[in-house]
């Protein structure tokens, strides 16, 4: 959770992270419902009640055998890590701020939710023929209702088998196909660059996860970029956010990161600056243009040898070598 | 398409291995209480499912065994390769020898109890053949998936383990303490070495697949716990299940792991680790001196952080709110010593991660001595 932090929120830091967690829906409201209508249900013999209208039965046993399940781990879940003190003790000895949401996986909500509906339809509406699937229906009706669906921006089908754009593989082969490099360097647009050494870790990168981030949160500006020294922004300025520098920074800048090849969007409007500051055009796929720089100084990067650690440190396994 | 085809057709051999993993186990333990398939009170007999998910967790700390030293030492993928393929071959054949008579017993059980409630679990078949259809063939764009999937393509490339930095393909000079005893991803490169198959259809079709019907069976165990033989309810339980999994979705909740980072260790932990762990409590609620199933949590306390290094906090954690209770419950003073040996790796791995954090313990990619 980048948003939310312990020292900031202090003791509200719990209700914060929950309605985060949850971001409206009500599957925490549904889970507390089931946990009390599991934990309180049916006690006693089993008994037939009159509700709606209807015979409603209720099963002794299922019910306290279910108490026993949900209800002492809901009990110590609201004593430690729904506690509002809790986040705060244990950021003072470990930062958690990112990973505290983690705790509330431990709640087995849709466990619950799912066991209590399944008591509902065939112990409370079990009776009937219809009534039972008209409860399925209005369950899942609720479930649906009280959720945000995982598709609520369209279900986009995977373009390929490999689960990513069809231009990955070509920009991938076009890169290699102009190389001379086994491990050519290269910069990409933000989305392009997370998936391209998924397909193929023969393409090295110029810069990292979190550099990418920083520009994509608009850490990266101007002044940054043009900083001494500060190459990776500089070409995250030029590439991701679309700022023609000078271009003897740029150049500079593809320069010490040994970086030889651009792939950026055709539509984008930066092609003729990078094409003025050097540039040359290698291929085009559909929507992006892979563009290639000639470095003064080539980085001939290797994969280090460890012969020689492996002969200084014989191992057993060492004839599978 | 074909091999997309066979990206599914390996989901079979990753149950296959899990079973035989897990029959190493289980396979000379005799039942005698309730069976999680169709097995009644005194029937002896192995549990299919309780196998398979014991043979995850034992397949995946035997594979770390296999991965760190290898790490620690430098050694090249291609070795830990060949130590994994003969760990396989011979985990099957004392799996297949240990199961062979318990197996034949569970299996004539299981399908006997299947054709007295075929229209049941052809429902729930059905059902989890869509839901992984709909997660198999949706594309999803996630950030980590540049770290899970990339290390996986990374050590293929560079035949090396963990030392090179999978967003940028730079080599690291001292392995990220994070990923180093969570060797899930090597896993995935080793199998991916062996089968010579792309990572991406290996983690997003086949580790996926594998991660959605391992959520399916082991809401189906929880079922059969909290509704014994009762197929209607578990039927409709695991119905509500699956479709609340559609739409409890925020970027945090365990159900948007399970349908957009499924090839991620993390959405193991979150729909088979910790449901898992709340299923051996009810095991325990049963009888809380079993001790196949305290052995069968230590197994998951000591295997899941293989998975994903957020079990080494999530897990006692886990152990702390749901066994403890057990104390009160069935006032048994054993079950806080036991618990707490469960608990102890998750902890032990968490002390190494904040010395790594304080720079006391790091493990480099070269020989420092």
């Amino acid at each position: 959770m980048q948003s939310l932090n312990i020292a900031d929120a202090g003791f509200f830091y719990i209700f914060k992270c929950i309605w985060l967690y949850y971001e409206g829906n009500i599957y925490f409201l549904l889970y507390l419902f089931s946990l009390f209508f599991l934990s309180f249900y049916g006690d006693g013999e089993r008994k037939v009640y009159t509700l709606f209208g209807g015979r409603v039965f209720i099963s002794a046993h299922l019910s306290r055998r279910i108490r026993e399940i949900f209800l002492p781990q809901f009990i110590l879940m609201a004593v430690t890590v729904y506690n509002p003190l809790f986040p705060v003790v244990l950021n003072s000895f470990f930062d958690v701020n990112k990973e505290y949401y983690r705790f509330l996986w431990i709640s087995p909500v849709i466990m619950c939710v799912a066991a209590a509906g399944a008591v509902i339809v065939w112990d409370i509406c079990g009776e009937n023929k219809i009534r039972p699937y008209i409860a399925i229906v209005f369950i899942i009706c609720l479930l649906i209702a009280g959720g945000s669906y995982l598709y609520k921006d369209g279900y986009i089908v995977s373009p390929t088998i490999y689960h990513m754009p069809t231009e990955i593989p070509e920009v991938a082969e076009m890169i290699h196909a102009d190389s001379d490099e086994e491990f050519p360097r290269a910069m990409l647009e933000y989305d392009y660059q997370m998936q391209l050494r998924q397909y193929d870790a023969g393409i090295l990168l110029s810069c990292g996860r979190e550099d990418y981030l920083r520009a994509v949160a608009g850490e990266v500006d101007i002044d940054s970029a043009l900083e001494e020294d500060n190459y990776v922004d500089c070409l995250l300025a030029v590439v991701a956010l679309g700022i023609e520098l000078p271009e003897e920074s740029f150049i500079d800048a593809l320069e010490q990161t040994h970086t030889e090849y651009v792939v950026i969007s055709t539509k984008g409007g930066m092609i003729p600056y990078l094409k003025n500051a050097g540039l040359t055009i290698v291929g085009e796929t559909a929507n992006h243009t892979v563009l290639h720089y000639e470095p003064e100084e080539p980085e001939n990067f290797e994969l280090p040898d460890y012969s020689e650690v492996w002969r200084l440190t014989p191992q057993w396994y060492d004839f599978l070598l | 398409m074909i091999q997309a085809a066979a990206a599914v057709g390996l989901i079979a051999l990753n149950f296959i291995l899990y079973f035989l993993f897990g029959s190493v186990l289980t396979g000379a333990w005799r039942r005698n209480s309730k069976d999680a398939i169709g097995a009644d009170s005194g029937n002896k007999s192995m549990s299919l499912t309780e196998t398979v998910f014991a043979g995850l967790f034992f397949y995946y700390l035997l594979f770390a065994l296999c991965c760190i030293p290898v790490m620690l030492r430098w050694r090249p993928l291609h070795v830990l390769t060949s130590i994994w393929l003969f760990v396989v071959i011979i985990a099957a054949i004392i799996g297949a020898i240990r199961a062979r008579k318990s197996f034949f017993i569970a299996y004539k059980r299981a399908s006997d109890f299947l054709c007295r409630h075929a229209l049941a679990f052809l429902f729930i078949a059905l059902l989890m053949v869509a839901f992984a259809a709909v997660v198999l063939f949706s594309y999803q764009f996630t950030l980590d998936a540049s770290y899970y999937v990339g290390s996986v393509t990374t050590a293929l490339r560079t035949d090396t383990v963990n030392m090179y930095d999978p967003f940028t393909g730079n080599w690291l000079d001292h392995y990220e303490m994070r990923y180093f005893f969570a060797t899930f991803p090597m896993n995935d490169a080793v199998m991916c070495s062996l089968l010579h198959i792309h990572p991406l259809l290996w983690c997003k079709i086949t580790m996926a697949g594998t991660a959605i019907i391992m959520t399916v069976m082991v809401l189906y165990m929880l079922g059969r716990r909290l509704f014994d033989t009762d197929m209607r309810k578990i039927t409709v339980f695991i119905l509500f299940a699956v479709i609340a999994n559609f739409f409890m979705i925020t970027i945090y909740t365990t159900s948007a792991f399970l349908t957009t980072r499924t090839y991620e260790g993390k959405c193991l932990l979150a729909n088979v680790v910790l449901p898992g762990i709340f299923y051996i409590y009810m095991r325990l609620l049963e009888d809380v001196k079993d001790k196949r199933a305290w052995l069968l949590l230590f197994l998951v306390a000591i295997g899941s952080p293989v998975l994903s290094s957020s079990a080494n906090m999530l897990v006692p954690a886990m152990i702390g709110v749901t066994i403890l209770p057990l104390v009160v419950l069935r006032r048994d003073l054993t079950v806080i010593p036991k618990a707490l040996v469960c608990m102890l790796p998750g902890i032990a791995l968490t002390l190494i991660y904040i010395l790594y954090v304080k720079n006391i313990v790091v493990f480099y990619t070269y020989p420092t001595g």
